[in-house]
């Protein structure tokens, strides 16, 4: 399923300009959204679920148009949707939240209901824990089954915004992989701050800021953009380098500290050239727009 | 209607919502029980009870439930619509409440606990009873219908709770002595029954004041399609 | 002096938190509109106004104070109730209760910066009423009278009131506590019902009636006699028991977070 999204702006209250003439195109697959904080990825992820309108520009997806009512309703209609922040019932156990979930996606046939039900719970390693209620399950459970009722419906369109915040190393390989196994069928649309996610997961990516498409192509591409920009500085003193560039690790040794940098250090630094990675290229990427004002 | 969904929209309502109106009625009880003891007359206090307190505490009850779900976000973006949902929430509190203010009405009026309205006396007793029950139906939607659309306009549980409590005050307190110079404001007294069962105007008043609660809804429908509004509630306040 | 910085930070934090709240002055706003109008169309209460330049001062001031304490306090305990509440929503009750200085002195500073900033708006309509007098009396006692009587009447009733109102709802479901408070408010402080027993004519009335009808002779509120050294005792009755309810609330979260 192609998503198509064509001079998007959204403007709250306050004149908050959340969008600022958005472009995009997502196709199918894992595509990745990369962005700081406030950068508008929520905003965007509401209004392709059809929770906000957009005050203008076009959003298609599949064949459906976006900006109008009987659109917004078909496209939820095979829509999965993981927000940023689940509430979740307390007083009911996962098989009656995904069950009830279930009945507001239009599952009426209750055999065919509990088949599914069951068959997400065991997707998602519930099984054992189904009938515990949800207020009992840790951050990582409440976001599996988080997930188990975005894939009620069996959506041909699936957002999940920030599925990984607040997880920890295992939870969050273990949803990584569940969501690179659900993309084989359909469009998975990950928003996330966390590079590595995306690095693991996805190989189209589009870098969002302030409202604005920064960068859309492939992991490859972005890296190729990067190349070159990528470098090491070892000092012997204890001062931090300083200059047009951004220090993103550094390792202090006995003698020396090593600094990995991205930008244009000095000559006299005697830098030296290394591979970037996502990482470096998000940095790059930032860092071009905030220089291009 | 799907019954299972039901279900489950009563299970999420809880016993918060289920107790109340049944606690009201039982401490009206209790309070008729010890007044009946010290030798009071019972009957306006618990006429109160059924036109006064359980449509207060069921509009406060509809005005906070209307608005605050803990997945709201997910909600809103189902295909049922939330719309759909909320409503149908607001109708499982007001079949419920009508469960128990028609018992309550109906209980003392065949223990003849109460007093019906000066109007219905002329009545058949049959029709005495049905139309009793206009007693607490029509203030108890016109403060549902009222206190879930100041919640939905103010985003605020407060504010409607403050607006419902301030008029309930000055009704109860006042409105009687405004109406001889202001029967402009006929249809908008809330507890005749209790305040003055003698009025001429019960009938036509519990009549206007539920076309206000009916034209409410419709209002209310409309304003719950502001998602947006909705979702920023959600983390106002 | 720990305690005070605290009791300073959560009293400034609380205050500002409230005072930004726009529907706090909107529905203040139309509870007062309300209120007026309902005053207005009482018959004779116009003619009153008018004629305020022949009416003993004191009086006149001290109705008016009453009558802000009539029905205003039922929107502050609601506008401070969902407060506390709001803290255990949105998880700042567990970042507070790991900081260091007293839970006492914070819980303090967020009762009286929420008393305080809720109280703002009546401060407000309560001094354009006493401007009218003023108008119409062009005596400039009325201020002098306006603090007194606002200090006596008002705020001891204001603050058990606030106290109250950001005690129990730690205890039970707000729209409950809303219920319940119009509920006392009505029963425990204007009406006196033939027969059923009430607190409206006891000392323990938050409304103000033993300290307008001690000290001022005037009062609108259900209390027939009182002296000044029962308006004193009702005054000081109020203020102890909203140390006494704080403190209270204080104890349960400390014994509610021991127990988690």
């Amino acid at each position: 399923m192609q998503i198509k999204i064509e001079k998007l702006n959204k403007v709250y209250h306050g004149n908050v300009h959340a969008l600022n003439n958005l472009s995009l195109e997502i196709p199918n697959g894992m595509f990745g959204l990369l962005g700081p904080n406030g950068a508008g990825k929520t905003t965007l992820m509401r209004i392709l679920a059809g929770i906000l309108q957009p005050t203008d520009g076009s959003i298609r997806v599949g064949e459906y148009d976006a900006s109008t009512e009987h659109g917004r309703q078909s496209i939820q209609n095979i829509l999965g949707y993981l927000p940023q922040e689940l509430g979740v019932y307390p007083d009911l156990s996962a098989q009656e939240f995904l069950d009830y979930v279930a009945l507001l996606k239009g599952l009426r046939d209750p055999k065919a209901r509990k088949q599914r039900v069951e068959q997400l719970l065991e997707m998602v390693a519930l099984k054992h824990v189904a009938n515990r209620k949800l207020k009992t399950y840790s951050g990582g459970m409440k976001r599996r089954a988080g997930i188990a009722q975005a894939l009620l419906n069996d959506p041909k369109f699936l957002i999940v915004d920030e599925p990984t915040a607040g997880l920890d190393p295992e939870e969050r390989i273990r949803f990584r992989n569940l969501l690179s196994d659900l993309a084989g069928e359909r469009t998975v649309l990950l928003s996330t701050h966390i590079v590595e996610d995306i690095a693991q997961t996805c190989s189209n990516i589009a870098m969002m800021k302030a409202g604005q498409n920064i960068f859309q192509g492939t992991v490859f591409e972005m890296l190729q953009h990067t190349q070159g920009h990528v470098w090491n500085i070892t000092t012997t003193d204890k001062t931090r380098p300083e200059g047009n560039f951004t220090i993103v690790s550094t390792i202090h040794m006995q003698n020396s500290s090593q600094y990995r940098v991205v930008g244009t250090p000095d000559a006299h630094y005697q830098a030296t050239p290394a591979e970037p990675g996502l990482e470096d290229g998000y940095v790059w990427f930032m860092q071009q727009t905030e220089q291009q004002g | 209607m799907d019954r299972q969904l039901l279900r489950y929209e009563l299970r999420l309502l809880g016993l918060k919502v289920i107790l109340p109106p049944v606690l009201v009625v039982l401490l009206f009880a209790l309070l008729g029980f010890i007044l009946h003891v010290m030798g009071v007359n019972v009957s306006h206090a618990l006429v109160a009870c059924q036109e006064m307190f359980l449509p207060l505490v069921v509009g406060a009850i509809v005005a906070a439930t209307s608005l605050y779900d803990p997945a709201l976000e997910l909600q809103l973006a189902l295909p049922t619509r939330y719309q759909k949902t909320a409503m149908r929430r607001f109708m499982l509190v007001t079949i419920w409440a009508c469960i128990v203010c028609f018992l309550t009405n109906s209980i003392m009026f065949f223990f003849q606990l109460a007093y019906q309205p000066a109007q219905l006396h002329s009545w058949a007793l049959p029709m005495q009873w049905l139309g009793g029950q206009l007693i607490w139906l029509a203030p108890l939607l016109w403060f549902m219908s009222v206190g879930f659309c100041i919640t939905l306009l103010t985003h605020s549980i407060s504010a409607s709770g403050a607006v419902l409590g301030g008029l309930w005050i000055l009704e109860a307190l006042f409105i009687k002595n405004l109406l001889p110079t202001n029967p402009w404001l006929q249809p908008l007294v809330l507890f005749p029954t209790t305040l003055m069962p003698e009025a001429s105007f019960w009938l036509s008043n519990r009549l206007e004041l539920l076309v206000m609660a009916l034209i409410l809804l419709p209002i209310n429908w409309w304003l719950l399609r502001n998602t947006e509004s909705l979702l920023k509630s959600a983390s106002a306040e | 002096m720990y305690k005070l910085a605290t009791f300073y930070g959560a009293w400034k934090y609380e205050f500002r938190m409230q005072v930004r709240r726009p529907w706090l002055w909107i529905t203040m706003g139309l509870i007062e509109l309300i209120m007026l109008g309902f005053m207005f169309r009482t018959p004779g209460v116009l003619d009153l106004v008018l004629h305020l330049k022949n009416a003993p001062l004191l009086a006149t001031t001290a109705y008016w104070t009453n009558l802000v304490n009539y029905l205003l306090p039922v929107a502050v305990a609601i506008m401070i109730a969902d407060r506390l509440p709001r803290d255990n929503r949105i998880h700042v009750q567990e970042i507070l209760s790991t900081l260091p200085g007293s839970s006492g002195a914070r819980l303090f500073g967020k009762y009286l910066g929420n008393t305080f900033a809720t109280l703002l708006p009546i401060v407000i309509f309560y001094l354009l009423g006493i401007l009218v007098i003023f108008a119409q009396t062009l005596n400039a006692q009325v201020f002098l009278l306006a603090i007194m009587t606002f200090a006596t009447i008002v705020l001891p009733g204001m603050l058990f009131v606030g106290a109250i109102a950001t005690v129990v709802p730690a205890l039970i479901w707000v729209p409950v506590f809303q219920f319940l408070f119009v509920g006392y408010w009505f029963w425990g402080n204007l009406y006196k019902p033939r027969g059923i027993p009430t607190i409206s004519d006891t000392i323990l009335t938050p409304a103000g009636g033993y300290m307008s009808r001690g000290f001022f002779g005037v009062t609108v509120f259900p209390v027939d006699r009182a002296n000044a050294f029962q308006g004193l005792a009702s005054m000081v009755l109020l203020l102890v028991l909203s140390v006494l309810l704080i403190l209270a609330l204080n104890s349960y979260q400390r014994w509610q977070q021991a127990r988690q």
